[in-house]
């Protein structure tokens, strides 16, 4: 349910996406208006049962998988660590090229899957977090299933949130922000953003064209090894920070939006 | 020869449907390559043109799906198969389906059925700079999202007489995205008490980039 | 290299097991910390298999005071609070002995061959079983009563309810040692067992002070003084040391922290962000903010 809502604070496809998500949906025989008409993203969930065909495609003919049905809309991987090695390999094309290239013998099929990939994941098998004191996992259990968050797709993935146990009294009093609201904000960052990268989002640009505020390349230079950053991930870092510092509607990347992007950087990187 | 296409991931590719009948005991072959689907296409085609007031040949007619070395998959193949067996057997003019291109499945009385993957067949009849694409009705205001191009639902096998004349149906409209723009879903709001989860999706929207939360 | 030590030779505080006592303890590494060991010099640390984060760094932390006191740190090599108990006595550059529910030369759990490499090394490791015999289920209560007669004092540092570490405990007190338990958050299980022991009349041990303490008396013991063997950290500002109070209280991450000090999530994201920067804190496995041994600076 939680991911579910992502759908409405994302800004509605433009006409090119609403175009070519409607031209899945109506190969793979889904209802065509909500994404054509509706401008609605697409939002697929698939159990972690599914197969590697049915995740990126394939078969005999080809069909699409579940990612591309997410094309121009969200992923998402519930229970990160259940899904079958290869089919999470399998999404390494997708996520590096927006597309699955499928061979056969004189014909080569081109399936779009440039999606947002959304996965949630428990601390350990039995839930509750190694560290919690609470968990009941044997520790190999948890070795095997850390191994599994850092396996294939851990370095595609580019923020990483606890979700922490809602405090009930906090929750009298707090007005979350409505989708709408937020949804504005988004728009607003994401225009800032392609009007800064002619076009393109953070995530297309070198993150050494981003611009950091001073004393901030030194910080993160100084201070990325001690935080076990690799290369990458400070890339990462710099660009989620350059996202953060759009959606105050800033110019430069300031200190505390580095420290925001920190604070969400994926752990375990290799 | 009638044109239609096939669905290959989620691209049209062109098929040619060629029909030949001649005397000899009666018999109807289909060659290049479809699947069992396509192969059951006959026993449609052969009752739905009985149907729709047209004859069946009892000749050798001998079908042939183009290029052989493509896969054809699915029941789309039946209008056009149908189409070019009429063809071939002077009940329909050959002339009437040069420019256009055809996708449907056929009903045993003639009706025609939706098939997936018109939207995508619309774009290739426009590459093709065919006049236009005849698909089922149930389809024609998904194929009319093409842009460019000109879309005849056709409901019944046996309007396919009034294809390039006077009474041809008229061409579907593109439907507009209206106010039927809304963004139903649950809202951020229903999140109470998980800020960080929100504004981890909110700095994810942004950036098409990948989030992973626990 | 494994010896036997038996009869006369067995360490002193055995001998009140009575007829429980061992007939022989085998052994690797150093003889003679074992042969000459007092209860009076010895700690025994126990706890539990699946500690919190909270648990391994107070284990880790009252082993290394300990030993950097002369106190000799007693446990079982068992992953969890044992493993954190040997280490930070290792890394203090202090005496262990590993007491094992199998051969003294097997390595049982396998996880932590370099442990018990390093035990061997530098303390020793005891079992009453034979070189070779591997671990069973049975040996290992059978282990524990000799870890408890070891220990002048018995340290729980994190126990579920029931738990090993409560039976050695209970051991402890029957012979005569004094036990001691961490207490913990309510309502965790791990802590559940050591805040029943407070409650059942168990000492209350928050700090190796505590503990030297019932060791020796209070007052008695040499005060650890000028030799503080934690690093500290740069200056806080006043929004980061109440952060880094709120992570020590047990808020894991900034939702939590944000409630508990009433600031924005994103004040408390960006404080989080900072103080890891500057070693007060880390991130484990689940994404939850905990503590480091590094102290704030000196208020002078």
């Amino acid at each position: 349910m939680r991911s579910r809502s992502r759908r409405s604070i994302l800004p509605p496809l433009s006409d090119d996406e609403a175009l070519e998500a409607a031209r899945i949906a109506s190969a793979v025989g889904a209802p065509v208006e909500p994404v054509a008409l509706g401008r609605r993203r697409p939002f697929r969930a698939p159990h972690h049962t599914i197969s590697t065909a049915g995740l990126v495609g394939g078969g005999v003919p080809p069909r699409p998988g579940e990612a591309t049905i997410a094309h121009r809309g969200v992923l998402f991987l519930d229970e990160l660590p259940e899904f079958n090695r290869d089919a999470l390999e399998a999404l390494r094309q997708p996520l590096e090229a927006g597309r699955v290239l499928i061979a056969r013998a004189r014909h080569r099929v081109e399936l779009p899957c440039r999606f947002q990939l959304v996965a949630a994941a428990n601390p350990c098998p039995c839930g509750r977090g190694a560290s919690s004191g609470d968990c009941t996992c044997p520790p190999q259990a948890v070795a095997r299933y850390e191994a599994k968050l850092t396996g294939a797709l851990s370095d595609r993935l580019d923020l990483a949130i606890a979700v922490e146990q809602p405090d009930l009294t906090a929750l009298a009093d707090e007005r979350p922000e409505d989708s709408a609201t937020v949804r504005e904000r988004v728009i607003a960052a994401r225009e800032r953003q392609e009007a800064r990268n002619g076009g393109r989002a953070n995530a297309e640009v070198p993150s050494e064209s981003i611009v950091l505020g001073p004393g901030l390349q030194r910080l993160l230079a100084d201070r990325g090894g001690a935080l076990g950053l690799s290369g990458r991930g400070r890339a990462r870092v710099i660009r989620v920070a350059r996202t953060i510092a759009d959606l105050d509607g800033a110019e430069e990347v300031g200190e505390e939006h580095l420290l925001e992007a920190l604070h969400l950087r994926r752990r375990h990187e290799r | 020869m009638a044109r239609t296409f096939t669905i290959l991931g989620v691209e049209a590719r062109p098929v040619r449907v060629e029909a030949d009948v001649r005397q000899g005991l009666p018999a109807f072959a289909l060659v290049g390559l479809p699947d069992a689907a396509v192969r059951e296409s006959r026993d449609r085609v052969r009752a739905a043109i009985a149907n729709s007031g047209f004859t069946f040949p009892q000749q050798r007619i001998t079908a042939n799906l183009a290029p052989a070395d493509l896969r054809k998959a699915g029941p789309g193949f039946d209008l056009a198969l149908a189409a070019a067996v009429l063809a071939a057997s002077n009940q329909l003019p050959a002339a009437a389906l040069a420019d256009v291109a055809l996708a449907g499945e056929l009903a045993l009385d003639g009706t025609i059925r939706a098939v997936p993957g018109t939207l995508a067949m619309a774009e290739a009849a426009v590459r093709a700079e065919l006049r236009a694409i005849l698909v089922p009705v149930a389809c024609a205001a998904e194929a009319a999202l093409a842009r460019g191009a000109t879309v005849i639902p056709i409901e019944r096998l046996q309007q396919l007489t009034l294809l390039g004349g006077p009474d041809e149906p008229g061409a579907a409209i593109p439907p507009s995205p209206n106010g039927a723009r809304n963004h139903a879903g649950p809202d951020l709001a229903d999140l109470r008490g998980q800020p960080a989860l929100r504004r981890a999706l909110e700095i994810a929207a942004v950036d098409p980039a990948a989030a992973l939360r626990r | 290299m494994t010896w036997k030590l038996e009869g006369e030779r067995l360490p002193a505080p055995l001998a009140d097991l009575g007829r429980r006592a061992p007939q022989a303890l085998h052994g690797l590494g150093d003889r003679e910390l074992v042969r000459t060991l007092e209860s009076a010099d010895a700690v025994t640390i126990v706890g539990s298999r699946h500690p919190s984060a909270y648990g391994l760094r107070v284990a880790g932390e009252l082993a290394y005071e300990l030993a950097s006191a002369g106190v000799v740190v007693v446990s079982g090599m068992a992953i969890g609070i044992d493993a954190a108990a040997h280490r930070g006595a290792l890394e203090a550059g202090g005496r262990t002995v590993a007491v094992l529910g199998c051969g003294p030369d097997v390595v049982y759990p396998r996880r932590e061959r370099a442990l018990h490499a390093r035990i061997a090394d530098a303390g020793a490791i005891v079992a009453e079983y034979e070189p070779g015999t591997p671990a069973a289920p049975h040996q290992f209560p059978e282990r524990n009563r000799i870890m408890a007669a070891l220990g002048g004092v018995v340290v729980v540092v994190e126990a579920k309810d029931p738990s090993g570490s409560l039976i050695t405990a209970h051991d402890a007190i029957h012979l005569g040692r004094t036990v001691a338990a961490v207490p913990g958050p309510v309502g965790v299980a791990a802590s559940a067992g050591t805040n029943r022991l407070i409650k059942d009349g168990a000492e209350v041990a928050r700090d190796s002070r505590d503990v030297l303490d019932l060791l020796f008396g209070v007052g008695a013991s040499e005060p650890l003084g000028a030799y503080d063997p934690r690093p500290r950290g740069p200056r806080l500002g006043p929004l980061q040391a109440r952060v880094l109070d709120a992570v020590g209280s047990g808020r894991a991450g900034p939702d939590q922290v944000a409630v508990a000090l009433s600031v924005t999530p994103r004040e408390a994201a960006v404080a989080l962000a900072q103080l890891e920067l500057m070693g007060y804190v880390e991130v484990d496995g689940a994404g939850a903010y905990a503590r480091t041994p590094l102290a704030e600076p000196d208020s002078s």
